[in-house]
């Protein structure tokens, strides 16, 4: 009897726990905004691989339109633990995750967040990421915070599958 | 539960999981060995066997030992290239050049292969020079060579960034003064006359009058600067007969400030910021319609990649010959034991169990594995070494092959599938009849 509890259990537990992990996560498929703007500063292409990890990478494209430098600092979101600024630094011929504590972007500049330069790093990620999910992250700048959809890309993906294209 | 393994295994040092890599892949050899030979002693007379044939053995051995070695070689060659060529562009922070191919610009810039490119004008230089947080921007203006040798018109600044303080000699301090990278064939104290171009083409003639000397030898860098000629920008641009960077009233300086009316052109300039955070700045702020900025580093791990996707379809080929290679010598194997099927009908004949006889059969094609395995480690290490020194000779990037931990998996996978397939030839040999193999 109790044998035969504790399986129902299990099994209850197995059905309602991922569902629960995804809302806690703030995953959902709704269709993602590929553009977010904030006085003249605009992010746009935000794209992460699949995985079953505990760490992913943010990329996108900031495109500074105002008339003042404005600095990336980091960001947060509900999908992970922790969010940090990180350069990508390939010195010695293999890639190094450096922390970095921010980086200034100049009036009519981009800064590509790419996996050759630089990207936003997701640790202690709350669910694993499946391709064609999409995970809100709060980018933060120094002119205020701004809310990004990531799309989550291949497992292998190098670029954001939408890039190219004009918004 | 796998979480929980995948949590211990990602906690557990590079070092260590690669150990136990090895040990898990070595292990069904291990199992496979002490199951067959359990409470048996097949050893003396495997060493006899190994003796009566000792040149078919020999020759098993070594076509093991070759598909082995081309194995191990391919890996350790591929990985010490792609160090090597990381390493001779390490100093290299950040180039910034008229918009163009990366790809060029980094064999150009980097690797002083001779391209044409366009120029950074004298106020996009000095944009860069005066960015925020740039410690150093320094024109890198190739072209020019002495037999063979690129002569790179550069300042003091970059000399000191690629290769520290010099051996030998002094700092060049005045157009018609140069330093030698660490492999130029030219002493302190001796003069030469570079030519316009490099290779086949260059013309000798063109700067005939713009005699240099070598004040200064650098240190070795192990990159194709080893063998550069480093002249000061200002000297580079005399000789084709432009203005030299500086004012009429500072035309002697040598090195920065660079005055941008006139400032000639250079096609990059190395910019190595304060920060590594300032240099994601400054690539973000010279990537322009007219500028191109990239890190050299990423350039060449995209290069890198794609060597990695040819090294894994090349490896394939290489596990699937030393399989075939392998599957021959135990074809041969099965054949040898028919030749000496008499003398184990005998064995068995005299008493010995068939599981003895299966013990010596599979132990003596173990030891022909293993031997040829470890000498295959030893000839594709040797091969690696070759191959790296002609490399480097040719290419002046020092290239050094190592052993690793990819070739010790490879030859640890390699033994345990085929003793695993040994076991073949020793049931084939189980199944002979006594009485006929006594009699033939």
């Amino acid at each position: 009897m109790l044998v035969k509890f504790a399986a129902s259990f299990a099994l209850l537990a197995s059905l309602s726990v991922p569902a629960l992990s995804e809302d806690a996560a703030g995953h959902h498929h709704h269709e993602a905004e590929h553009v977010s703007e904030l006085g003249g500063v605009r992010i746009v292409h935000a794209w992460t691989r699949a995985t079953d990890g505990k760490d992913a990478l943010v990329f996108f494209e900031l495109e500074n339109g105002s008339d003042k430098t404005v600095t990336l600092l980091g960001g947060e979101s509900e999908a992970a633990g922790a969010v940090a600024l990180v350069g990508i630094d390939f010195k010695g011929g293999e890639a190094k995750l450096v922390p970095l504590p921010q980086i200034p972007v100049k009036p009519g500049s981009e800064l590509h967040l790419d996996p050759e330069s630089v990207g936003l790093q997701l640790s202690g990620l709350t669910a694993p990421l499946h391709q064609g999910d999409v995970i809100e992250v709060e980018v933060e700048l120094d002119l205020g915070h701004l809310d990004v959809d990531v799309e989550v890309e291949a497992a292998g993906a190098k670029g954001h599958s939408h890039a190219g294209h004009s918004h | 539960m796998p979480d929980i393994f995948l949590d211990l295994w990602q906690d557990l040092a590079p070092g260590t999981q690669d150990a136990l890599i090895l040990v898990l892949l070595l292990l069904p050899a291990i199992l496979i060995g002490l199951f067959v030979t359990a409470g048996y002693r097949p050893l003396a007379l495997v060493r006899s066997l190994l003796w009566r044939y000792r040149w078919t053995n020999l020759m098993f051995v070594a076509l093991i030992a070759v598909s082995v070695g081309l194995g191990v070689g391919l890996t350790a060659q591929e990985r010490g290239l792609r160090q090597g060529t990381a390493r001779a562009a390490e100093k290299f922070d950040l180039i910034v050049s008229a918009s163009g191919s990366e790809i060029t610009m980094l064999f150009a810039a980097v690797y002083l292969q001779p391209s044409d490119v366009p120029l950074l004008d004298g106020a996009a230089y000095d944009r860069i020079a005066k960015a925020d947080n740039v410690q150093l921007a320094a024109p890198i203006a190739f072209g020019d060579s002495y037999e063979g040798a690129p002569v790179v018109g550069t300042t003091p600044q970059f000399v000191e960034h690629l290769s520290g303080a010099l051996t030998e000699g002094r700092m060049f301090a005045r157009s018609g003064e140069a330093v030698a990278g660490a492999s130029v064939d030219l002493p302190v104290g001796a003069e030469f006359v570079p030519a316009h171009g490099s290779g086949e083409g260059a013309d000798h003639e063109a700067h005939a009058g713009a005699k240099t000397r070598i004040t200064g030898k650098m240190a070795a860098t192990g990159s194709p600067w080893d063998k550069a000629i480093l002249v000061p920008v200002e000297a580079v641009w005399e000789v084709h007969g432009l203005s030299n960077g500086h004012a009429p009233e500072r035309a002697e300086q040598i090195g920065p400030p660079f005055d941008p009316e006139y400032f000639p052109g250079t096609p990059a300039v190395l910019v190595r910021a304060e920060a590594l955070w300032a240099n994601y700045a400054l690539k973000s702020e010279f990537t322009t319609d007219k500028t191109m900025a990239f890190f050299p580093g990423a350039v060449l791990a995209r290069l890198h990649s794609l060597m990695g996707d040819i090294r894994q379809v090349m490896s394939l080929m290489a596990v699937v010959t030393q399989v075939l290679v392998t599957a021959g010598v135990l074809t041969g194997l099965v054949v040898l034991v028919r030749l000496f099927s008499r003398r184990l009908a005998l064995l068995r004949a005299l008493g010995a169990p068939r599981r003895f006889v299966f013990a010596v059969v599979w132990s003596y094609a173990a030891v022909l594995i293993a031997a040829g395995a470890l000498l295959g480690l030893a000839a594709g290490f040797a091969a690696s070494g070759i191959i790296s020194a002609e490399i480097s000779r040719r290419t002046d990037i020092l290239v050094q092959a190592s052993l690793s931990w990819p070739e010790f998996h490879l030859i640890a996978g390699f033994v345990s599938l085929t003793v695993f397939l040994a076991l073949l030839p020793a049931l084939l040999s189980l199944n002979r009849p006594v009485i006929p193999d006594l009699r033939s």
